[in-house]
């Protein structure tokens, strides 16, 4: 970097003159990495511990007060989940058999959406709970939130009780098996209404 | 594949404009959009910066940041980058297509602080695009921002011969205006060809 | 050292947003609870006194030539150190904000004030400026927040104000407190449209009312 930065001088400048540059440059650039390197040091376990607490919370928002037990994910699963295009992070079997809890990640507006989804052994999803997202603050993320949308259900609420099939799918906007979106998110409620597609057709794989 | 490309550029020019939509460069927007002419010429300065941007973050990204764990370094090694590439392609404009230097040269400098290019390497990598999709993105997301700021521009030519109000002459009759087309890119919502 | 002009300058007759116009994408983007306002505000003022300090401690080590480059990797590297920290201690706000924490890189108001004060000036003005026109630029930041909130969801203090059990402070998660009841207020202004013609309206509303503070100062130049 310190090389680039520093060419256009090549020019009209002496070499003592560009080592002198690229040396301050280089320097500042080190110190920086260092203290980050410092701070990412004593900040990485936090976050990462934070992430696994929000993930137990979410999958306690799904299945309230469910032990959960992890179940391998088969290629017939990661191939679905190609198919729709999302990541396949975990699937939990809920002790007692009532269901499953899905994480799946489908791309959002900015970035992934690291989501769960609770699906019910008759296949309808038990509820959806959005661990992390990075979409846009006040407009994507009020999705996440389970803000209400026109209809004044939250986005995330008014998939529960709902069933998809691979032939019969949520869709935004329109459809038979239609969800609503909130104005200006809808590419959010997209990839979630992705997410909870996939989970479905998961979910009948996985039998 | 082709879909997801299509995809990504309806949704990066209409809708989720990078300055009508996800409020990313903001400033140039503003700034340099008071002549029809100027408004193009940053527009395309703009798509060229991020388009080239795109791909060389995203290489820094996955073949040095990514394999040695250094995720946390994103920030400050993609602004580094894109400080650089502007300042490179200031100087290979300059010798080689004098032309485009001239047209183009005040508002490169300006490029570097553009959250615009900053906003589209951050999002190639949090969307998880691979090369191709990025270097999409990158461009149309330029495009997007090439549409909205020659539209603008053109309203604001007009608004310069508009009676309104002492207090809104400017910048805050701009900035309503920016409004009032964010609410018509509203409309684009919700429309999905692919 | 002059503090109170200083103070004055970053509030109002130089205020980063509504007079210098700069920053203006995360003002735009976030103004939209009390929370994401005071949390965004006060990012900003860190970086904007820590990049400050360091910039103007080190202006004779950094050559002319290369400051910009400079500038740069010193407040990436701030904005970086405060994007960390917010993931580990204040989740609820680094989620908030999202991709708008890491873009401080390119807030305009951080790197021209490290061109124009904190290259050319010693530590200790430097510092001052960089509160004060932190402090400007988070007094417009929550003032537009209050408005958009109340406009948009109808309530005061999102985020922050957690009423449903009492009055407790929290860091994010809370709806406020609801003023107008649901479904009264225009959620239009807390879309990007909204948050436009808001600015507008403020910046417009900033303009009448130093124009007249201008014009009494003038009569009063003339009466004396």
């Amino acid at each position: 970097m310190s090389g680039e930065a520093v060419k256009k001088e090549k020019v009209q400048m002496d070499p003592k003159y560009i080592l002198k540059l690229s040396i301050t440059l280089l320097v500042i650039c080190l110190v920086v990495a260092l203290a980050l390197g410092f701070v990412n040091g004593i900040t990485a376990d936090k976050i990462a511990a934070l992430q696994e607490q929000a993930k137990q919370e979410s999958l306690q928002a799904v299945f309230p007060d469910a032990t959960f037990n992890e179940v391998e994910i088969g290629d017939e699963q990661l191939a679905v989940a190609t198919e729709y295009g999302v990541e396949l992070m975990y699937i939990y079997e809920v002790a007692d058999g009532s269901g499953y809890a899905i994480e799946v990640g489908p791309s959002g507006f900015s970035g992934t959406i690291d989501m769960i989804v609770g699906i019910n052994a008759d296949g309808s999803v038990a509820g959806i709970s959005v661990i992390s997202n990075t979409e846009t603050a006040g407009i994507g993320t009020n999705v996440c939130s389970d803000k209400p949308n026109r209809n004044g259900v939250g986005v995330l609420s008014q998939f529960i009780g709902l069933t998809a099939t691979a032939d019969n799918p949520f869709t935004v906007n329109s459809g038979s098996n239609q969800v609503d979106a909130i104005s200006g998110a809808t590419v959010t409620t997209r990839a979630i209404t992705t997410g909870v597609n996939a989970a479905s057709v998961i979910y009948g794989t996985l039998g | 594949m082709i879909t997801s490309i299509l995809a990504i550029s309806l949704g990066a020019i209409l809708t989720n404009n990078f300055i009508l939509v996800q409020f990313l460069g903001i400033c140039p927007f503003m700034g340099v959009s008071k002549k029809l002419d100027t408004a193009v010429g940053m527009g395309a300065a703009v798509t060229f910066v991020m388009g080239l941007a795109s791909a060389v973050t995203w290489l820094i990204d996955t073949v040095l940041l990514q394999p040695m764990g250094l995720e946390y370094m994103q920030t400050v090694a993609f602004i580094l980058v894109i400080a650089s590439l502007v300042q490179f392609i200031e100087m290979f404009l300059q010798k080689s297509v004098p032309a485009l230097y001239t047209a183009l040269g005040v508002y490169l400098p300006l490029i570097t602080t553009n959250c615009a290019v900053l906003g589209v390497a951050q999002a190639n990598i949090t969307s998880g695009y691979n090369f191709i999709e990025s270097v999409t993105y990158g461009i149309t997301g330029g495009l997007g921002f090439l549409l909205a700021i020659v539209l603008f521009a053109s309203i604001r030519e007009r608004l310069e011969f508009a009676d309104s109000p002492k207090c809104f002459e400017g910048f805050p009759l701009a900035l309503v205006t920016a409004g009032l087309m964010a609410l018509a890119f509203m409309g684009f919502s919700g429309l999905k060809v692919w | 050292m002059n503090f109170g002009k200083q103070f004055k300058e970053g509030l109002l007759t130089n205020n980063p947003v509504l007079v210098q116009l700069l920053g203006l994408c995360s003002v735009l983007a976030i103004s939209t609870s009390l929370f994401n306002g005071i949390g965004m505000g006060v990012c900003v003022t860190l970086v904007l006194i820590g990049a400050n300090v360091v910039i103007s401690a080190l202006r004779k080590v950094i050559p002319d030539k290369i400051r910009i480059a400079a500038f740069i990797v010193i407040i990436a590297g701030f904005v970086t150190v405060i994007d960390l920290l917010l993931k580990a201690y204040v989740p609820a706000l680094s989620n908030s904000l999202g991709v708008f924490i890491p873009l401080i890189v390119v807030n305009c108001i951080i790197l021209a004030r490290a061109e124009s004060v904190a290259y050319k000036q010693g530590i200790g003005p430097s510092f001052i400026d960089g509160l004060c026109q932190g402090i400007g630029y988070t007094i417009t930041l929550v003032i537009l927040c209050i408005v958009r909130e109340f406009l948009g969801y109808g309530t005061f203090g999102g985020g922050l104000i957690d009423v449903s059990n009492g009055f407790r402070i929290v860091l994010g998660g809370a709806d406020g407190i609801r003023i107008l009841p649901e479904g009264v207020a225009a959620s239009l202004v807390t879309m990007p449209c909204g948050g436009f013609i808001t600015l507008g309206i403020m910046i417009a509303v900033m303009n009448w009312a130093m124009k007249k503070a201008a014009d009494k100062s003038a009569k009063k130049e003339e009466t004396k």
